[in-house]
């Protein structure tokens, strides 16, 4: 392959929304680009393909001019351009309730994008309508080992000195360290995260969700009190075979997101405990536990950083995405 | 003739709701459950499935079958990260099980209303999950 005319994904995107906006005017509609898992990149239209003979002449041009600009990243020209009419939701897609963002806007013609993506979606999404009222709090770091579970245990235990009721959830499942720090082995409780998600999949949660909160040690001295919902408990065992069918998105039978089951999880809990307060220890980097901790499930997020440029690059990866959040506003 | 099992999907569906709109009920239950194994067959192609080395109309073993079998085989086969994100939907009891390509054979009277509608309504969901690996390029 010649690489000097090889287009890489960083160009494709604005390869694709220059040969748009050279036609916007003539398409004369809202036009919503698909980019794909791999990249690649299409144009999704509204109503129906065998309703266009009017402007057949337009379209076929603009789909190989299409198809030929984008490289590795385009659709054939006879796949280059969808119509709602080939989707079964086709009209809902480009609706205003859709994934789609805005990327801009040539003549009065707006251009979305609906990002198809395998991991990383909720980073981008809205908080969901939460059932319970008490705060939650994120702690995240985009990098390990800058102190911020020891930053959340010791607020936590100032809390609780307060005469607080804290209750804390341990998402880092990848590397749980809070349950261990806030619960020696006997106090744990006999399930764990891991081990809802896992029973929860099959329509079992609550048969663990009533043994997987216990209590510190921590406050025992203290007018509050500080509860722990630990990543795993004593009868996890198979940590790793449960770990690996955690991401999965359904429940029972039903298809539902991650995000949606982690929320569940947490609601359940909190109507059952009552918190005065509920700390999301998030698992650091970018992920999509964190994406869900930090921007679906309603809470204040703390982001911990050390000063160091490493740490500084992570966050602008980041950073730079929420850029086109649509809630920018309330991303502070 | 070059095998395209997305667009059959689609016309089995277009034909099969044409038939339903005329109460043709037997031939219209044939279409919804080709629909169905053309539709999981396409998606099947875009994660990797391959067609027989000497026929290739015809998917590999163990995937050249219909619909009443086709719909467990596919859960199995889409169990990867990629293709758990179609199969996630379908981890449901095979709404084809009774569904039979032989029908077509059989006298109309013996396909009941309630029996179309399951088959319906299980290329619905199908054609759905179709929906979401053509926007995700998976089926071109």
């Amino acid at each position: 392959m010649n690489s000097e005319k090889a287009v890489l994904f960083n160009q494709a995107l604005k390869i694709a929304l220059d040969r748009i906006k050279a036609v916007a005017s003539d398409i004369g509609e809202d036009i919503t680009l698909v980019r794909d898992i791999h990249g690649r990149i299409r144009v999704l239209l509204r109503g129906r393909r065998e309703d266009q003979l009017d402007r057949k002449d337009l379209l076929d041009s603009f789909s190989s001019d299409l198809s030929n600009s984008l490289g590795a990243y385009s659709f054939p020209p006879e796949r280059a351009l969808l119509f709602a009419s080939d989707l079964l939701q086709g009209e809902e897609i480009i609706g205003e309730s859709s994934d789609r963002r805005l990327l801009a806007e040539e003549k009065g013609v707006k251009i979305w994008l609906i990002d198809r993506q395998i991991t990383g979606q909720d980073w981008l999404r809205q908080s969901f309508k939460r059932r319970t009222t008490n705060p939650r709090v994120t702690f995240f770091s985009v990098k390990g080992g800058v102190g911020r579970s020891t930053a959340l245990i010791i607020w936590s235990r100032q809390l609780a000195e307060q005469g607080k009721k804290v209750l804390i959830f341990d998402l880092d499942l990848e590397s749980p360290g809070v349950s261990s720090t806030l619960l020696s082995d006997d106090h744990l409780p006999d399930y764990g995260i891991v081990d809802w998600f896992v029973e929860e999949g099959v329509g079992q949660a609550g048969i663990v969700e009533k043994e997987m909160v216990a209590v510190s040690s921590l406050a025992y001295d203290l007018i509050g009190e500080i509860k722990v919902v630990p990543a795993y408990g004593r009868k996890t065992e198979e940590y790793l075979p449960k770990l690996a069918r955690c991401y999965v998105e359904s429940s029972g039978p039903e298809s539902s997101s991650w995000a949606d089951r982690l929320e569940h999880l947490i609601a359940e809990i909190e109507d059952k405990e009552k918190p005065d307060l509920v700390i999301l220890d998030s698992r650091a980097g970018i992920h999509d536990i964190a994406a869900a901790a930090v921007t679906r499930l309603g809470a204040q997020t703390f982001l911990f950083a050390v000063d160091s440029s490493q740490t500084w690059k992570a966050y602008s990866f980041l950073f730079h995405h929420w850029q086109l959040h649509p809630n920018m506003q309330s991303v502070r | 003739m070059e095998t395209d099992f997305r667009d059959a999907a689609e016309r089995h569906w277009e034909d099969a709701r044409y038939l339903v709109a005329d109460a043709r009920l037997a031939n219209a239950d044939q279409l919804f459950g080709l629909t169905a194994e053309c539709a999981l067959k396409s998606i099947m192609l875009g994660l990797g499935m391959k067609m027989h080395p000497k026929n290739p109309n015809r998917p590999e073993d163990p995937y050249a079958v219909h619909i009443n079998k086709l719909w467990d085989q596919f859960v199995t086969f889409a169990h990867n990260r990629d293709g758990m994100h179609y199969s996630r939907s379908m981890v449901v009891d095979n709404p084809f099980v009774d569904w039979d390509v032989n029908q077509r054979y059989s006298n109309r009277g013996k396909i009941s209303k309630e029996t179309v509608d399951k088959h319906r309504d299980g290329a619905e969901l199908v054609r759905g999950v179709l929906e979401g690996a053509i926007l995700d390029g998976v089926v071109v």
